[in-house]
């Protein structure tokens, strides 16, 4: 296709240099920061998971070391979740909000700068420590006392607990920024019960961010004085205790896994109903599940500690409470399917990812489920099992949702279409590799393999389906190339998108593409959850029929 | 309590597309560390447990794909006047979230019933001894980086990395760590008890086949957390008798030239950290291999006790298990020689 350099409308925000970049606190810009930066952690985490794959390959293998190994899967989940989950959700924020509910910037824009800035440096800090001796290698979730000074002699968790200081409060800082620009910037008309479900998600995932983050910089700060100002938090050998790190831990992980999957769950809902040319079916259903999902995921945490002797009682509570909040999970499930029935489904890629994210996140889902099941939980816990299980959610649901959004704002944030030939190249890839990588695991850890294990011996069965497995985190490699190179391509000259490629309903599709510094030179009004669909269709505008 | 086998048959009856299950069932019988080839009756419980949940999973795993497909085959590239403007219906919403909530809830009663079952003794009992039967042995597990020691209270027995108990006779375990925290799971035996230090958990499993089973650390615990596992080593009980009695006396007495060498070189070069029982060999920092040549794995069953295996272990620890805490001893293959001689007479 031929350059359309000069029909694409290139804002100011976008033509400044980089020191334009350096000290912006426009929420478009930091919001592309935001997601520049997550995507190259996702890239350097998704490098570390095909090496680890290559490892564990065949049995008894020497691609690399213990030592190695264990740096490299440290670095993966604490990158996964820090580096590119969180922060690429708060890129779709940043950039979306305003937008969404109409306005013209995040309510404390040098307070987003921070939060971003905080990030960077955070990164930063983290990977240096491959230059200062050793990364950490006490895994993502950084058990005390192995974490403590007698074991773990290196500077590596030093590099991981301050790092963890600074994206907690760089998170803390977006989420009180985000939850009060939702709260005091939303356009005239826009009532809680109007605002886009991307943006009812994204409140309660601030609102969960503000509460569960403390939990893990404080742990995180205790554990460095631990190391270095003498206190015995965590270490038995002093009179502490190994266990308040778990519950330190968990109170922020599980809602973690939250943060992390109910910002995919607003995209879904952003675009199956764009792409099935129908409203959502039951909104508030969706909306309100995400919240009581938001307060029950603070009564979850002690599911991931089933094995450390707890009382059976205290067992079957959070069993209760797990199976509870399962509950509006799956309501969300059944809610997307009944939105696809009846409508008339365009199978464009933002859409393949979405219905791909249904497909495959309810096997996540469902062997998540099964880890609330205590007993089987004693069996599959710390096994390949809860591995296949959290790629299951992360991957098929997390990562599945970030590539919906990212083909359906891509030509919002840019101006230009991504390419639809390798759009679905990508997401066949995709689909292949998760099932050929992920799915082996959950057989594995039944066949008894644990986790975090550098390598196993040849006489234990699992030989199969690693190599499987293995196959399938190349495959995997192979769809985020396909990635890039759209990315690449689309850059140097993809169609021009203009205002409304989708002919979407929200009100960001009212601001041009890339929108301009100030967002809308035209606000549309706001009288029902669908304002674009009420002007397109004044006689069968939303606002007409009470619903 | 019904067969493994038979669970999964009639699954299959009643839910064909299982079929794909029944197959990894039958896979499983190879593999030395499945959970579907449980061989207690905790596991056994779990077991069947997990088929259930299998079964139900598959039906709303199936169902979830069956409905999306169907909708987007039916109502793909439909002229956009065709897609109804429905906002929701909330009868239907509700019937959902209330079937969800009976299956979900159903699974919680099987799941707190199974609770009792796997444990057969309630976990607040668990410490005091009254709450056993009479005939249960007591096993103190102390989990190291990156290996294993085994005591028996009754009998003053001490072990390493391979562990020999009684069929049919409940076992106690006293699971405890001298550093971080390690994990205690045989899959065919039961669920996991995490080994804590600064606490004791306690657990319990009773074995109904003999034969050997593979035991790990399932709790990620440092460099060398993939080669700590260890094998539980299930005896009759004349069987198990004998292994005691062995094991309470103390380690062979070297016959030839080369065991009394290797004796010399073990005392000089391994007994600061290792003990054998009757000898001036006393260390703690390593496993006791008072009885070492009565094991069938070595270096936390890393490999086989061969001749083979050990001479190269001997030769090159870090090679074998990097990172372990046995150093390179720089040994001249003669001197290797002479210590395997003497290790393998220690049975």
């Amino acid at each position: 296709m031929a350059s359309s350099a000069e029909t694409w409308p290139r804002p100011q925000w976008y033509e400044e240099g980089i020191w334009g970049w350096v000290t912006t606190t426009n929420h478009k810009r930091i919001g592309v920061l935001y997601l520049c930066t997550s995507f190259v952690c996702f890239f350097a985490a998704g490098a570390m998971a095909m090496m680890m794959r290559t490892q564990l390959m065949r049995p008894d293998n020497n691609f690399l070391t213990p030592e190695e190994y264990n740096q490299i899967f440290t670095m993966h989940g604490t990158t996964m979740v820090f580096l590119f989950g969180m922060p690429v959700l708060a890129g779709f924020a940043n950039f979306l909000v305003p937008l969404m509910i109409g306005t013209r910037d995040m309510v404390f824009p040098r307070l987003n700068a921070f939060s971003y800035w905080s990030y960077l440096v955070a990164s930063l800090l983290l990977y240096s420590s491959f230059l200062a001796g050793g990364a950490p290698n006490a895994g993502w979730f950084s058990y005390a006392p192995l974490t403590e000074s007698p074991f773990s002699k290196g500077a590596g968790m030093d590099f991981w607990s301050l790092s963890i200081i600074m994206l907690g409060m760089s998170s803390i800082a977006g989420a009180v920024n985000i939850l009060v620009t939702i709260l005091t910037l939303r356009a005239p008309g826009m009532t809680f019960n109007r605002m886009p479900l991307f943006i009812w998600a994204t409140f309660v995932n601030q609102f969960i961010i503000l509460v569960a983050l403390p939990s893990l910089t404080a742990a995180a700060i205790m554990l460095y004085l631990d190391r270095h100002f003498g206190t015995a938090f965590f270490n038995p050998a002093n009179g502490g205790d190994p266990l308040l790190w778990q519950h330190l831990f968990w109170f922020f992980g599980h809602p973690e896994v939250y943060i992390l999957i109910l910002p995919a769950f607003g995209i879904i809902s952003e675009v199956i109903p764009v792409f099935a040319r129908k409203p959502i079916f039951g909104y508030s259903f969706i909306a309100y599940s995400s919240v009581a999902i938001g307060v029950l995921s603070f009564a979850v945490w002690a599911h991931h500690m089933f094995a450390v002797g707890l009382s059976l009682t205290a067992q079957a509570v959070f069993a209760f409470t797990s199976f509870t909040i399962a509950v509006p999970t799956a309501v969300k499930i059944f809610n997307w399917l009944a939105t696809l029935w009846g409508g008339a489904i365009r199978l464009k890629s933002p859409m393949l990812f979405a219905l791909g994210f249904i497909g495959l996140f309810v096997i996540g889902g469902l062997s998540g489920v099964s880890l609330a099941v205590v007993p089987f939980d004693w069996q599959v816990e710390d096994s390949y099992y809860v591995v296949g299980h959290l790629h299951s959610v992360l991957f098929g649901g997390t990562a599945f949702g970030v590539f919906a959004g990212t083909y359906y704002w891509f030509p919002k944030i840019t101006g230009r279409m991504l390419d639809e030939r390798l759009g679905k190249l990508n997401f066949w890839l995709l689909v292949a590799g998760f099932l050929l990588a992920f799915q082996p695991m959950h057989i594995l850890g039944i066949l008894g393999m644990p986790r975090r294990i550098w390598t196993y011996n040849a006489n234990m069965g699992w030989n199969d389906l690693n190599m499987v497995s293995t196959i399938g985190a190349y495959i995997i490699g192979a769809a985020v190339l396909a990635f890039v190179l759209n990315l690449i391509i689309t850059l140097r000259g993809g169609k021009v998108a203009g205002p409304d490629p989708w002919d979407g309903w929200t009100l960001e599709w009212a601001a041009a593409s890339p929108p301009v510094m100030h967002n809308f030179d035209r606000l549309p009004q706001v009288r029902s959850r669908r304002p674009l669909w009420d002007e397109k269709h004044p006689d069968k505008a939303d606002y007409l029929a009470a619903h | 309590m019904r067969s493994t086998t038979n669970a999964m048959t009639d699954a299959i009856r009643i839910f064909p597309f299982l079929a794909p299950a029944a197959l990894a069932t039958a896979g499983c019988q190879s593999v030395p560390a499945a959970i579907f080839r449980p061989e207690s009756p905790g596991a056994t419980a779990i077991h069947d447990l997990s088929i259930y949940l299998l079964v139900v999973a598959g039906i709303v795993f199936l169902l979830v794909e069956v409905l999306l497909l169907t909708a987007v085959f039916r109502f793909r590239n439909r002229p956009e006047e065709q897609a109804v403007q429905t906002h929701g219906n909330l009868r239907l919403e509700t019937g959902w979230t209330v079937a969800t909530a009976i299956v979900l809830f159903a699974t919680l009663g099987l799941t707190v019933r199974t609770m009792g079952e796997a444990s057969s003794v309630p976990q607040a009992a668990l410490p005091q001894a009254s709450a056993w039967p009479g005939d249960t042995l007591v096993l103190r597990v102390v989990g190291y980086q990156w290996w294993w020691k085994f005591e028996y209270p009754d009998s003053q027995v001490v072990t390493s990395n391979e562990v020999h108990v009684p069929v049919g006779r409940p076992i106690k375990l006293q699971l405890e760590s001298a550093d971080v925290i390690h994990s205690f799971w045989v899959p065919r035996l039961g669920g996991k008890t995490d080994m804590i230090p600064g606490q004791v958990n306690y657990s319990s499993f009773l074995p109904t086949a003999t034969g050997s089973y593979e035991g790990e650390c399932a709790e990620f615990c440092g460099t060398e957390h993939a080669r700590m596992a260890f094998k539980v080593i299930v005896d009759t009980p004349s069987d198990f008798s004998a292994w005691v009695k062995a094991q309470q006396s103390p380690g062979a007495q070297p016959a030839t030239d080369a065991q009394k060498a290797g004796q010399g070189a073990f005392l000089r070069s391994c007994g600061g950290c290792h003990t054998v029982n009757g000898s001036a060999a006393q260390g703690k920092t390593g496993p006791d291999l008072t009885h070492f040549g009565s094991r069938t794995s070595l270096a936390a069953n890393t490999l086989p006790n061969t001749p083979d295996n050990l001479a190269k272990w001997l030769q090159d620890p870090q090679g074998v298990k990097p990172g372990n805490s046995m150093p390179n001893l720089k040994l001249d293959q003669a001197t290797v020689g002479q210590l395997v001689a003497y290790l393998e007479k220690l049975n």
